[in-house]
């Protein structure tokens, strides 16, 4: 746990600079209509844009810290893992939200941290893994009552309207746990 | 001797049977003022029911907000109706649910429209959920016992004999247009009390009406913020009774709230804690 998360504290520098130019978050926003018409590079980096300074402060508040315990374990291959959560969230929104027009935030890489991380306590024993695993249960929970009606972005200090889409943190974590089930099947000591 | 004590004593008799009899008789006025939404919506009282369906909410919502038309002795300008209803839709707009909010003048709401008119209303505006504002004001105007001063004719003038009560009752209900569904309603009620010479009675029945209005529309906002609350609560609850859909076009967004933050920084706090203590 001593590890920086390099990779993670790039992706978090990428969407501090993507928020500050207008130019860079219409250039790399999830917009549905451009993605169809041959901008794929949006699948990727629609994840790095954020509507408001609240939405971009939590959001890389809660990627960072549950990325730590993330990339401590996997090192580079990391970086694999967030290529393969931006792009299944992407897909699946382009599929499952088709009154979707734009996009943005990290948290479903967030969320898939999370249950990485919280799997990854859960191996060890002690407190840490019951903790973990009381992150687990509280985050599944929350997640599931909010796909029920009115869940809309509180902090938002936007002019526009924005809407959760919980979707998409639903599929960060799917893809989080079949990537840490599929390539690490030993049993994790939380690295002193 | 016995004889002058004994008209005293009836002299003044009659003085305090006076008095009592001069203050209990005061004048009394009472004016009154109000609009309904019953009478607004159902005008045919032979066949009042109209048949709803399941509203579906299409996130985020337009909403509309407009006084429902009185009887024809208002006494609300359009000016101040607007002021109420700016103060009204401006709890609406900080609702993340809810895109924009029309304040429409009651102009454009035909006596007994019923939901055709809101149907005119949805075309023209573009609303999805209707909200209409109604009121009941009751103004009491008592002479209290310093009216006496008024035979003097100067006290007409200086001395506030006129009692005034007035007691306001807001009302926004809450419909939707397409499946004439009642969604819920928040009410805001005031009573001022204000003292008035007869010269000056209009003028301060006046002002005591819009202080009531007032006060009534900041109780209606409060409650408005705890319906708001209690409607969500209740959609979530019952699914089968609302259909919640997002809008085309929507704008969404991925985003962790401030709990699942804290519970997170905590889990880092301990870890750190319990690898120190292994480093040890």
């Amino acid at each position: 746990m001593t590890r920086l998360p390099v990779i993670s504290l790039v992706i978090c520098i990428a969407a501090v600079m993507v928020f500050n130019s207008t130019l860079l978050s219409s250039w790399m926003v999830f917009d549905r209509e451009l993605i169809l018409s041959g901008e794929l590079w949006r699948l990727f980096t629609g994840h790095l844009a954020h509507w408001s300074a609240s939405h971009l402060m939590l959001d890389l508040v809660a990627f960072l810290i549950s990325a730590w315990f993330v990339e401590s374990a996997l090192k580079i291959k990391t970086a694999m893992l967030y290529i393969t959560m931006a792009l299944l969230i992407s897909m699946v929104l382009l599929i499952g939200e088709p009154t979707l027009h734009q996009y943005g935030g990290l948290s479903g890489l967030a969320y898939g941290n999370v249950l990485f991380a919280a799997l990854r306590l859960m191996t060890d024993r002690g407190v840490l893994a019951w903790l973990a695993g009381s992150v687990l249960v509280i985050t599944l929970g929350r997640l599931l009552l909010s796909f029920q009606a009115f869940d809309t972005d509180t902090f938002s200090q936007t002019e526009i309207s924005v809407i959760t889409v919980p979707l998409a943190h639903l599929t960060g974590m799917l893809c989080a746990s079949v990537f840490y089930y599929s390539y690490h099947r030993e049993k994790y000591h939380v690295i002193i | 001797m016995a004889h002058q004590k004994s008209t005293q004593i009836q002299w003044i008799t009659m003085i305090i049977v006076s008095l009592f009899v001069l203050s209990g008789c005061g004048n009394r006025s009472v004016r009154y003022n109000s609009s309904s939404v019953v009478n607004y919506l159902y005008p045919d009282q032979e066949n009042p029911t109209v048949s709803t369906s399941i509203p579906e909410l299409q996130l985020p919502l337009h909403v509309g907000i407009a006084f429902v038309p009185g009887d024809n002795r208002t006494i609300l300008s359009e000016e101040h109706k607007a002021s109420l209803l700016d103060l009204v839709g401006s709890h609406f707009k900080h609702q993340d649910f809810i895109d924009r909010v029309e304040i429409i003048p009651t102009g454009y709401l035909r006596p007994e429209g019923s939901f055709t008119n809101l149907d005119q209303l949805k075309a023209i505006y573009g609303i999805d959920v209707m909200v209409l504002v109604s009121f009941d004001q009751t103004r009491f105007t008592d002479e209290g016992l310093a009216s006496l001063a008024y035979w003097t004719l100067v006290g007409a003038y200086i001395i506030p004999g006129e009692k005034n009560d007035t007691h306001t009752l807001l009302d926004a209900a809450v419909y939707d247009i397409a499946s004439r569904k009642f969604l819920f309603r928040a009410p805001g009620s005031s009573h001022i009390k204000g003292h008035a010479t007869p010269i000056n009675l209009s003028e301060e029945l006046r002002k005591d009406s819009e202080k009531g209005f007032h006060q009534a529309s900041m109780k209606l906002v409060a409650n408005l913020d705890q319906q708001l609350i209690t409607f969500k609560q209740r959609v979530k609850e019952r699914p089968k009774e609302y259909k919640v859909t997002t809008r085309a076009g929507y704008t969404g967004s991925g985003s962790v709230d401030v709990i699942l933050v804290t519970i997170l920084a905590g889990l880092w706090l301990v870890s750190i804690a319990v690898c120190n203590r292994h480093d040890k």
